[in-house]
């Protein structure tokens, strides 16, 4: 998938953030630097599909600080990885922030890469969400197509019964469960009983 | 004078009525009185039956007599008659005869013979009849008598009659018989007066008024003229001769009468005395048992008050005997009474001061061990005690628990103490904790430049343009951490330190006693050794107080896990090679090498509510007054906190 990697840096040292510029970009992460978490919020693209990015935050901060802007994307429903940076470890709010469901929380000073590691975990972890979110789209669509029976036809097809079972179950013929059997089947996009049961079995576990 | 009033008093329990003694001897004498009343009526009864006896004796004896006389007088004039017959005495020898008779029976008033024809022949004392011939004056009245005595041949006694001058008189008529033949009669006539006169003794007149008393009970005669009434006791019989008469005694009430009546009246006032006191006797002693109640009252009012006092009260002698304790001061010291009372100093309670308080003080604040050995901070007042003849016989001391306000005190002290170095510590946190983020961001900067750069360098992409860059941009970050991290410096070293002349000893002195106070809620004592001498220093005394506070405020709290007893710290000053050491020894657990290493870092602490910055501050004051400060074990267990400082350093 073609997902864009962008690093969010927002902090209102600019010597930082000329730093973590230079410091991503030594690993060949693109960055985008913001001066103050306003300048993020005006100029942050929106969490749109297929945009996989992570967002790097000073606490403290002129303005808005970095808790505030968790919370305004938390109000907005922008789901973004956060990792903080902090000048000083303040337990209680680096606990604040990783319960609100920030990625990480990290003490300045720090070593270099050891923060681009994190980073660039991040941004996969991200990257893998965001397909799975996709995916999850799909199968949601794809079940909106089945008809009633279709699905009483599946529920029974996925508890690993057969057609003849199955037939008596619902008072209707074998070869009537054979066609909702193929037309289920092609709807969902799947070949066999084994995919659709992984096709259904997985955006749940993703979602989870 | 005695002041054990202290034991508690016992009152009498039977006390509103009085004793069995008391009723006993009421009886006793209301008996005395009655036997004493009988005793009177008795011996006047018996007395009236003695003298009752000896009038009944005497007066027979008197009428004996009186009869003897009569007798014996009708004897001598038949005698008398007898001879003038037969001798045919002559009157003058009859007048011899009579005047003779008359010396020994005075009554005998008139003697006459008469013969047997009735003519008188001889008469003296000489009288005749109306006719002009000798006759008795008494033969006028009694003609009757001497014709029975004629007629009958017997002496005859005459009636009474009485003489002209109204002298009671009788006759006696006794016939003479000359050879059987009545020859005549011998006439006697009687004074009655005369006769009582002459016949009653002079004793027997002045007990008795002897009287005679005629057939109608007149008084005929008598031998006392002292008047009688009928109260008075009386004996009478009636005469033989003369008849018609009978003879009464009355006795005079004895002499001794007046005695007894005084003996009786003094007995009955005496009684009558005794009742009086006996009567006053018993409103003296309800007025007492009155009174004993009251005081009972006032007793068990005083007595409550006592109990009821917070007030600790003691009493001492002179000499600093114990003679009272108030239960106040038994509850305050733990003590009992008895094991208080007569104590002498030093008391139990007080075992560093000679007394309680110093007597000169009237008012003192001073220090008491209770027996569980805890000490008890109390206010002390002394009075002198002034006995009732204005000696002075001891101090009454009243103490006051003062242990909860100074406790209240110590703890709103220690409270503003600990908030202010809260405040210090937040404010220091907060300081620390910005100067942290500071000079955090300019390292993170430096970290992520040159990161980047190796970044870079390892990937073979890196200009030397781009290098040339970086550094300068790290440099430059690395010149704004420098300049942080003096303005730490400069704002540390904002307090100049106040130079002086110094002495560590006193410095040493004061942050103990200080410490006292703590040191003895955490169970621990502080033993001071001072060096005899310590050259002088120039130093901040302020500064170097902290120090020696921090040190020994840590060995106390060190020694807050091991055994009471060996919660020793001491503090010792000494002066060696230009240098003054003041060294902590505590006896606490020690520190453990781990920790020895981190000891003096900054924020490096054990303690729970610890900021780590003690240490690092001594050290910075020690180093401040170009001193050292270390660290060693202390034997087994605890630790030796030390810091010398040059002498000459200035």
């Amino acid at each position: 998938m073609n997902v864009e990697r962008t690093v969010h840096i927002v902090d209102d040292d600019v010597a930082i953030r000329d730093a973590l510029a230079w410091l991503f970009d030594s690993r060949g992460v693109p960055t985008s630097v913001y001066r103050s978490a306003d300048d993020f919020l005006e100029r942050f693209p929106g969490d749109h599909d297929g945009s996989a990015g992570c967002l790097v935050l000073d606490i403290r901060m002129e303005g808005l600080s970095g808790m505030d802007l968790q919370d305004r994307l938390i109000a907005a429903g922008i789901q973004l990885p956060i990792i903080f940076l902090s000048g000083h470890g303040s337990v209680p709010i680096a606990v604040s922030a990783l319960r609100k469901g920030a990625a990480d929380f990290i003490e300045k000073p720090f070593d270099g890469n050891a923060l681009v590691d994190r980073v660039v975990a991040c941004l996969e972890e991200e990257a893998r969400r965001v397909e799975l979110r996709t995916r999850h789209a799909s199968v949601k669509e794809k079940l909106g197509d089945l008809t009633q029976r279709d699905r009483e036809v599946m529920a029974r097809v996925l508890a690993g019964k057969y057609n003849k079972v199955i037939a008596d179950e619902l008072g209707i013929s074998m070869r009537t469960v054979e066609v909702h059997r193929s037309a289920l089947l092609r709807k969902m996009g799947v070949r066999n009983a084994v995919e659709l049961a992984r096709l259904l079995a997985d955006p749940q576990s993703g979602a989870g | 004078m005695s002041l054990v009033a202290a034991r508690e008093f016992v009152w009498p329990a039977r006390l509103s009525e009085p004793g069995p003694g008391y009723v006993a001897a009421n009886i006793a004498l209301i008996l005395v009185m009655a036997l004493l009343a009988v005793w009177v009526v008795l011996s006047h009864y018996w007395d009236r039956e003695e003298q009752r006896r000896k009038l009944t004796a005497d007066f027979l004896w008197v009428e004996q007599n009186f009869r003897f006389h009569v007798e014996s007088d009708e004897i001598s004039l038949d005698a008398l008659g007898q001879e003038t017959v037969e001798r045919k005495l002559g009157p003058a020898e009859f007048e011899d005869r009579v005047r003779h008779l008359q010396v020994n029976n005075p009554e005998l008033v008139q003697v006459a013979l008469v013969d047997s024809a009735g003519a008188t022949t001889l008469v003296y004392p000489v009288s005749v009849d109306e006719h002009g011939r000798p006759a008795p004056d008494a033969l006028a009245a009694t003609r009757g008598a001497s014709k029975a005595a004629l007629r009958s041949g017997k002496p005859v006694y005459s009636t009474l009659y009485r003489a002209p001058d109204g002298d009671p008189r009788f006759a006696l008529y006794v016939p003479i018989f000359l050879n059987g033949a009545l020859a005549g009669q011998v006439v006697g006539e009687f004074s009655l007066a005369a006769m009582m006169r002459h016949m009653v003794p002079w004793w027997y007149a002045e007990r008795y008024n002897l009287m005679v008393l005629d057939a109608g009970g007149r008084v005929v005669a008598q031998k006392s003229n002292i008047g009688t009434d009928e109260s008075m006791m009386s004996y009478e019989i009636p005469l033989t001769v003369p008849a018609g008469l009978s003879l009464r005694a009355v006795a005079y009430p004895p002499a001794s009468g007046i005695t007894r009546t005084l003996f009786l009246v003094g007995i009955v006032g005496l009684s009558l005395a005794t009742l009086w006191s006996l009567l006053a006797l018993r409103r003296d002693m309800k007025q007492r048992i009155a009174a004993e109640k009251e005081l009972l009252a006032h007793h068990a009012f005083r007595q409550a008050m006592e109990h009821s006092m917070l007030t600790g009260l003691v009493v001492r002698d002179l000499d600093g005997t114990i003679s009272y304790v108030n239960p106040a001061f038994c509850r305050m010291t733990g003590y009992a009474a008895t094991e208080l009372i007569g104590c002498r100093p030093p008391y139990p309670f007080s075992k560093p001061q000679p007394g309680i308080a110093d007597a000169a003080r009237d008012r003192n604040e001073t220090q008491i061990h209770t027996r569980t050995g805890s000490r008890l901070d109390v206010l002390v007042q002394v009075a002198p005690l002034i006995d009732a003849q204005n000696r002075q016989t001891g101090w009454m001391e009243s103490v006051l628990d003062v242990s909860e306000r100074k406790r209240a005190q110590e703890l709103s002290r220690r409270h503003a103490e600990k908030l202010q170095m809260t405040s210090k510590l937040v404010a220091m946190g907060e300081m620390a904790s910005s100067l942290a983020h500071e000079l955090n961001q300019p390292l993170a900067a430096i970290n992520s430049y040159l990161v980047g750069a190796i970044n870079r360098i390892r990937g073979g992409r890196l200009t030397e343009k781009e290098l040339t860059e970086v550094l300068e941009v790290t440099a430059a970050q690395a010149t704004r951490a420098g300049n942080i991290v003096h303005r730490i410096h400069a704002f540390m070293s904002r307090r100049e330190p106040h130079r002086a002349e110094c002495d560590l000893n006193r410095i040493a002195a004061g942050a103990v006693s200080i410490l006292d106070a703590e040191a003895d809620r955490h169970g621990a004592r502080i033993r001071l050794e001072l060096a005899a001498e310590l050259p002088v220093l120039n130093g901040d005394s302020v500064l170097l107080e902290q120090v020696v506070l921090n040190l020994a405020r840590n060995g106390i709290e060190a020694m807050a896990d091991v055994p009471a007893q060996s919660r020793e710290l001491e503090v010792r000053t000494q002066a060696r090679d230009g240098k003054v050491t003041v060294s902590v020894a505590d006896h606490g657990c020690g520190v453990a090498p781990e920790v020895a290493r981190k000891l003096f870092s900054p924020f490096f602490t054990t303690k729970a509510a610890g900021l780590g910055m003690g240490l690092n501050i001594c050290r910075s004051i020690v180093e401040l007054h170009s001193g050292k400060l270390w660290f060693e074990q202390n034997g087994p267990g605890g630790s030796v906190f030390s810091f010398s400082l040059p002498v000459d350093a200035a």
